[in-house]
């Protein structure tokens, strides 16, 4: 439909798309569309991180991330610690909590302490690369 | 460990997170679900009002919207990595061991008795041979078939693992029961009973998490 617009005014249709594309990028970029975007890729390995600290509860993990800001919301957490089970980086287990209520208890496998190896590995260069590019004066 | 039954409110709502997760595979859906009742519960035991905790988790659209993209990332059950060794997978093994001491020992019988008599009428015995030299190729292709066969499965993995299995399990059967009348069946009897029973115990998918236990009424 913009296209369309740009079109009746005489401008190209290839420069109309991408008048249309630099539109749209302006529209998306907010700050929370950002952070949505970088902790998608990154929130897994802050889970992995905090269960290689010892095993420890959904809700305890919620909050913890929640005042890092890593995540969102706390329902966040749970279709992410669902899918870490599934493919095998983590374990739960019920257990009873000292005021004897029930508790779901996560833990790392050695296959997401592998993975978590690997992002370690990745991760600061992959900063120090950002950091160093966004320092870059213009 | 105290039984802990959810107001319901939350029971609604957990209802409803579990309805709107039709685009997500049921062992999933069940550990968001088991997750956010143990969130709830929590929440609720430190004294947050019902309302309070709800707001805080959102709408059950949001949460089945956040499952669907990361089921997109889930591998596939199908590609998820399988342990090799299993207690079908022992058993395999000892049908397979079975069928291998069985040709030996039949391999190994005396095959080839002379009896000589002496001038006094004494009847002496000598075993000359073992049968596996002078063994019947039925009897032999038998053992071969039946090794084969009890092997066979040690060397599948994956989706092919069961009907290979239920394959080798009958096939054996058939073999022990049509042999058996040169005795060998009998020998082979021992391998094709252990591939009936691997065959018949039930596939035990790696246990990544654990089943709600009672106390957690729904």
């Amino acid at each position: 439909m913009v296209t369309g617009r740009f079109a009746v005014l005489g401008v190209p249709k290839g420069h109309c798309q991408y008048i249309a594309l630099r539109y749209t990028l302006h529209y998306m970029v907010t700050a929370e569309r950002v952070l949505t975007s970088l902790r998608k890729g990154l929130v897994e390995f802050c889970v992995l991180a905090i269960l290689k600290e010892g095993s420890t509860y959904g809700f305890e993990m919620a909050r913890r991330l929640e005042a890092d800001g890593l995540i969102a919301g706390e329902s966040t957490l749970y279709p992410l610690l669902a899918r870490l089970l599934a493919n095998g980086l983590a374990e739960s287990e019920w257990s009873e909590s000292e005021a004897g209520r029930p508790r779901k208890y996560y833990t790392l496998t050695a296959e997401g302490r592998e993975a978590l190896d690997i992002f370690e590995q990745s991760w600061v260069p992959l900063r120090n690369a950002v950091d160093r590019t966004l320092r870059r004066p213009s | 460990m105290t039984e802990y039954r959810l107001p319901p409110e939350a029971r609604t709502w957990l209802n409803a997170v579990e309805r709107a997760l039709t685009n997500v595979r049921p062992p999933q859906r069940v550990e968001i679900v088991d997750g956010l009742r143990a969130h709830i519960i929590e929440a609720l035991e430190r004294g947050d009002a019902v309302g309070d905790v709800l707001y805080r988790l959102g709408s059950p659209t949001e949460i089945a919207n956040l499952a669907a993209q990361e089921e997109l990332e889930t591998i596939p059950t199908s590609m998820a990595p399988t342990r090799y060794v299993t207690v079908q997978r022992v058993v395999q093994f000892a049908a397979c061991a079975l069928a291998i001491v069985a040709a030996s020992v039949i391999a190994l019988l005396p095959g080839s008795v002379e009896n000589t008599v002496d001038s006094h009428g004494n009847i002496t015995s000598t075993t000359t041979t073992i049968a596996l030299f002078n063994m019947d190729q039925k009897v032999a292709a038998t053992l071969v078939v039946a090794i084969l066969l009890t092997a066979v499965p040690l060397l599948v993995r994956g989706r092919g693992w069961r009907p290979v299995t239920i394959s080798v399990a009958i096939l054996m059967v058939v073999l022990a029961a049509l042999t058996t009348l040169w005795i060998v069946g009998w020998f082979i009897v021992p391998a094709a009973v252990l591939s009936v029973i691997a065959a018949c115990l039930p596939t035990t998918a790696r246990r990544r998490s654990a089943s709600r236990p009672k106390s957690v009424a729904v």
